[in-house]
């Protein structure tokens, strides 16, 4: 995130993002440090934090997309699917998952959810969060075809490393 | 174009996508193999569409549906991509862009096949 955009007043909308984010940070206790005034900045710094770090920048950044911000009036993204992306995010970091052979990404959808796309040799996999933060895992074969598709509850979020390790194992 | 202009195989198509990293993170692609590739998120219908925004490549130019290269790239594929999945392909000029066609219905199923099927990207 750049420092103009932090320099911008915040909108109420960018304040309740805030405290999203510093509950997340003040609840993860990953080995790197924050302070108050620029959680931002991560004291320690390692591959995969770094990794976890960008991630949670970006999904942050989703907070100021605008309506039609793809050219093709895509929604702005709703709080629920960002908070829902940051808990993904906690979990994954808390498995360890960024230093493993999948590879991961997030996007903005264009209905106002968050998507997470997770990678690695035989293996694609797709985490959508709707705007109500309603999460749908689905798995792909090597075409793009839909092979499975199921909704993942909250509770079931602390499986969902572990259910992508099995899919890479089974791929194989 | 003209007004019986048919979508055939034949045909590929140009799927607009956000490219800019700063300030929004809007961006669409990731690196895979050290190439930029436009995640299936691009190519998802929302709730309410009647289906997918392209041109029609042989009626326009990837600038042309770009509009703006600072933040926007062109995914190029197929026609027969989606028509070969059942899904029509059909013209639906709007004002200022001739080459404009929708792929009809949700185009949720196929965006990830859509995704990989890509064959240029200006």
């Amino acid at each position: 995130m750049n420092a103009t955009l932090l320099a911008q007043p915040y909108s109420t909308n960018e304040l309740r993002i805030q405290k999203l984010v510093l509950a997340y940070t003040f609840s993860a206790n990953r080995g790197v440090l924050f302070s108050h005034f620029s959680y931002q900045t991560p004291v320690t710094t390692s591959i995969k934090f770094i990794q976890a770090f960008e991630l949670k920048t970006r999904i942050m950044g989703f907070a100021h997309l605008e309506q039609d911000w793809d050219g093709y009036n895509a929604e702005p993204i709703s709080l629920p699917s960002i908070a829902t992306a940051l808990d993904v995010l906690h979990q994954l970091e808390n498995d360890r998952m960024f230093s493993g052979k999948i590879s991961i990404h997030v996007f903005p959808m264009r209905n106002g959810g968050i998507q997470y796309e997770f990678d690695a040799e035989n293996l694609s996999v797709e985490l959508e969060i709707d705007i109500n933060g309603s999460m749908l895992f689905i798995v792909f074969d090597e075409k793009g075809n839909i092979t499975d598709r199921a909704p993942l509850f909250d509770y079931e979020l602390s499986a969902l490393s572990y259910t992508l390790e099995d899919a890479v194992t089974n791929a194989r | 174009m003209p007004d019986n202009y048919v979508i055939t195989n034949a045909d590929r198509l140009y799927r607009r996508y956000p490219i800019r990293e700063e300030p929004k993170y809007e961006h669409f692609w990731k690196l895979e193999n050290g190439r930029k590739i436009p995640s299936s998120a691009a190519f998802k219908t929302k709730n309410g569409e009647d289906g997918l925004s392209v041109d029609i490549a042989s009626l326009t130019t990837p600038a042309k549906t770009s509009g703006d290269p600072l933040h926007f790239g062109v995914a190029e594929f197929q026609a027969s991509v989606p028509l070969d999945a059942g899904f029509p392909c059909v013209p639906d000029k709007q004002p200022g862009n001739d080459a404009h066609a929708l792929i009809l219905g949700d185009t949720n199923p196929i965006a990830k096949k859509l995704s990989r099927s890509i064959v240029a990207i200006y």
